[in-house]
């Protein structure tokens, strides 16, 4: 069955600015939020993109899943692992952020991974 | 009888914050599960893109979004009621075989992206999408191949049906209001409004569509009507390429053309009682803002309502 359509788990759903009042659904057991205080918008959009190609047969983009990107849930550390399931959020200290968080950007990037290269995260945000 | 799952989009104090994430909690196989998933949205400007792409679906459990009838446009874009907003294509169906989307307000507003505000991509899967009441907006001074609503790909004998939808200003060199791409989609397209659209309103490459009681209005580069049409009835048409001879060249008065309201005027002669009624055979007896069609229907999105001004002459029997 091809389950290209479907979210997996760490996949990155949706990005909204700081604040954004979630919805009932939009917490445990089925979702959790990373905090990333200051960031833009713009600068995390990468994540919630599709992987899609050109079909070189129909000519037609196809998507090959959902998201380029996934968060290596499995191998997060059991801390972080911990604090989502009971608490379903996790604060990430990035930029110009100087507040109380979870973690570090630079201790969290390598698990967001490139689906489409292979990669994990290197980059700054 | 399948159960229905009804969840809110809603800037707070919903469900969901939108429909992307909507898509993404409820996504699943409705057929095993028995379920129709049914996204209510609200008042507010959605700008996140949504794909349905996942899903498993029959004609008798599906997916619907809809705004419900105090959170409905009345006619005219509205920026106080559901919207989506922004690039590329706002609403992209690619997997997921019964849509039936309802009411909604996209305003596809990329001057660069060669997408549609809502387009159907199912590759082999065949598909029966429904598209109803809803107001497609486009943008002006784009290039690029932009659609109101497109059917680019599915399985043999997909269906694609529209009706009492608004589609205006895809007003690109290659802007397009309704379009029926692949040989694979035969598109039903009833009492639709389309306005302004720079390649062509109704437009076929392949396949087929089954026009009756639409508008056509505006410059097309390629004509208001492009294409093989099939069972077509009283398609009004501004230039000459209506399927319905007896319907061309015909301009059609509306409240505000330049104000995109596109209510019938009330000194309109071109739509006004001059369409086939029920072309639908039962689908529909409503108009694009729930105002109930009799008699002899009109053409287009819109059956003209005649505003009552002044003071009512009232009757009084003296005993």
């Amino acid at each position: 069955m091809d389950r290209s359509g479907s979210y997996k788990r760490g996949y990155p759903v949706v990005v909204f600015p700081d604040g954004n009042p979630w919805g009932a659904e939009e917490r445990l057991p089925r979702f959790v939020v990373i905090k990333i205080p200051g960031i833009p918008v713009g600068t995390f959009s990468k994540y919630i993109n599709e992987w899609r190609r050109l079909n070189p047969i129909t000519g037609e983009i196809e998507v090959l899943q959902r998201r380029r990107w996934q968060i290596r849930w499995a191998d997060l550390p059991q801390s972080a692992r911990n604090k989502l399931a009971s608490q379903g959020e996790l604060t990430i200290r990035a930029g110009g952020y100087s507040g109380p968080a979870d973690y570090s950007w630079s201790q969290i990037k390598q698990y967001f991974r490139n689906l489409e290269t292979g990669l994990d995260e290197t980059e700054e945000l | 009888m399948a159960t229905t799952n009804t969840r809110t989009i809603k800037t707070s104090g919903g469900d969901y914050t939108s429909l992307s994430a909507w898509e993404a909690g409820r996504q699943g196989n409705l057929v095993t599960s028995d379920y129709i998933e049914v996204a209510e949205c609200y008042s507010m400007s959605d700008t996140t893109l949504c794909t349905i792409n996942g899903w498993t679906t029959d004609a008798t459990r599906y997916i619907k979004i809809y705004t419900p009838a105090s959170e409905r446009h009345a006619g005219i874009y509205s920026t106080s009621k559901y919207r989506m907003e922004g690039a590329n294509r706002r609403l992209y169906i690619a997997g997921a075989s019964d849509v039936w989307i309802q009411g909604l307000q996209v305003y596809q507003s990329s001057v660069t992206d060669s997408t549609g505000a809502i387009e159907i991509t199912l590759g082999t899967t065949v598909g029966r999408i429904k598209v109803e009441a809803c107001i497609l907006r486009g943008i002006s001074n784009a290039d690029n191949t932009h659609t109101g609503i497109q059917a680019t790909s599915g399985g043999a004998a997909s269906t694609l049906t529209v009706w009492n939808n608004i589609v205006y200003d895809f007003l690109g060199t290659y802007g397009i209001g309704i379009r029926n791409k692949p040989a694979n989609f035969t598109t039903y397209a009833y009492n639709n409004t389309v306005v302004d659209c720079g390649f062509g309103c109704f437009y076929v490459d392949a396949g087929s569509m089954v026009p009756i009681n639409n508008i056509g209005q505006g410059t097309s580069s390629e004509g208001n009507y492009f294409g093989s049409f099939s069972s077509n009835a009283t398609n009004i048409s501004e230039d000459a390429s209506s399927p319905d001879v007896a319907f061309r060249n015909l301009a059609v008065t509306f409240n505000s053309e330049v104000g995109d309201d596109f209510h019938l005027g009330s000194g309109d002669t071109a739509a006004k009682d001059a369409g086939t009624s029920d072309p639908g055979a039962g689908l529909f007896s409503d108009d694009m803002d729930g105002d109930t069609r009799a008699g002899a229907w009109d053409i287009g999105a819109d059956e003209y309502v005649a505003v009552v001004t002044g003071n009512p002459w009232y009757a009084y029997a003296q005993q």
